[in-house]
């Protein structure tokens, strides 16, 4: 009996639990569509501080709020508390460096933008061809998607990562958001789905289910 | 060799079965604690599908034999009673693998 127990399957699918619940990406989704949607809602708002912080950054936590606390209040004591082993944790870690990596690299040509005037996001004098850095964004976007992917055994992160790097490249290339839009509503319906999934399977309390006998 | 004396030597890997542990509810249990560092009852119900009074009576048996811990502690204000597996339960499941493996390889076709 026990040769057919695959302990590395079994961690695995404890692990992968922990994600299945689909709220992570129901918030993400949102947050794409919202952003997509920003500017035709708000681009006129002025002053430009009110318009980015608030009405971008601020509302973006606002709509992810909610599925933050689902997690938190609803989702983790359906599932339970666990200390997964060190070797997950370490696997953990791989993927918040990949993060900290390409946030970094990120960051580096809008600092250079910041600094530098004629820098690589003013199209003037500007030394390489407009569609190597679209095609190029896209591909990191889903490389380092698919890095985090891999380390946190989150199947699904893999497609969304492919979506996310089209979707970054399409917009870029039309130069309007409707790409963003359309792949934030398919995360978001995605997530929805597998919310839904979840509260059947576990959706009665702990309390309620404590005694059920299998 | 004599077929009783073939059957006595097949045998003995199979009476080296850990009984406590070949039991199926506490081989998923068991099983379940070895792949984490710890987890709470919530937890074993929902990876095992074992009941919470099936897991709490399998749970003192182990833990009789020093194989799992239990341990109650707070977060803030709210008890949580959590489970390891001790060094002696991962050594002790360690050799129940090994032992079934053996049993499996020395069965006759």
């Amino acid at each position: 009996m026990s040769e057919n127990i695959s302990l590395k399957k079994l961690e695995k699918r404890a692990f992968k639990t922990y994600h299945d619940d689909g709220t992570w990406e129901a918030g993400v989704g949102l947050f794409m569509v919202y952003m997509a949607l920003y500017e035709r809602l708000f681009g006129t708002v002025e002053p430009e501080a009110i318009r980015y912080l608030l009405l971008g950054f601020g509302v973006s936590l606002l709509l992810y709020a909610p599925f933050w606390a689902l997690k938190k209040y609803f989702v983790t004591p359906r599932l339970g508390r666990v200390e997964f082993s060190e070797t997950r944790k370490k696997r953990s870690k791989k993927a918040i460096v990949i993060v900290v990596i390409a946030v970094t690299l990120t960051f580096i040509p809008l600092i250079a933008t910041i600094l530098i005037k004629n820098s690589l996001v003013d199209w003037e004098g500007y030394r390489y061809p407009h569609a190597a850095i679209e095609i190029g964004a896209g591909i990191f976007i889903a490389l380092v998607m698919t890095l985090i992917a891999y380390f946190q055994d989150f199947d699904r992160l893999y497609v969304y990562g492919v979506l996310m790097g089209m979707t970054m490249t399409t917009t870029w290339i039309i130069e309007d958001t409707y790409p963003f839009a359309i792949a934030g509503g398919i995360i978001f319906a995605t997530g929805t789905f597998f919310f839904i999934s979840f509260f059947r399977k576990y959706g009665r309390s702990v309390d309620e289910v404590a005694d059920d006998h299998i | 060799m004599t077929t009783s004396s073939r059957n006595e030597e097949s045998l003995n890997p199979v009476e080296k079965i850990d009984k406590l542990i070949h039991e199926p509810s506490r081989l998923l249990i068991l099983a379940n604690l070895y792949v984490v560092k710890r987890a709470d009852y919530t937890y074993m119900m929902r990876q095992t599908g074992l009941s919470m009074s099936n897991i709490s009576v399998h749970l003192s048996k182990l833990e009789n034999a020093g194989f799992v811990d239990i341990i109650k502690e707070f977060k803030g204000k709210k008890p949580y009673t959590m489970m390891a597996l001790t060094d002696l339960g991962r050594e002790a499941f360690d050799n129940y693998r090994a032992n079934l493996a053996e049993v499996f390889e020395k069965l006759d076709d």
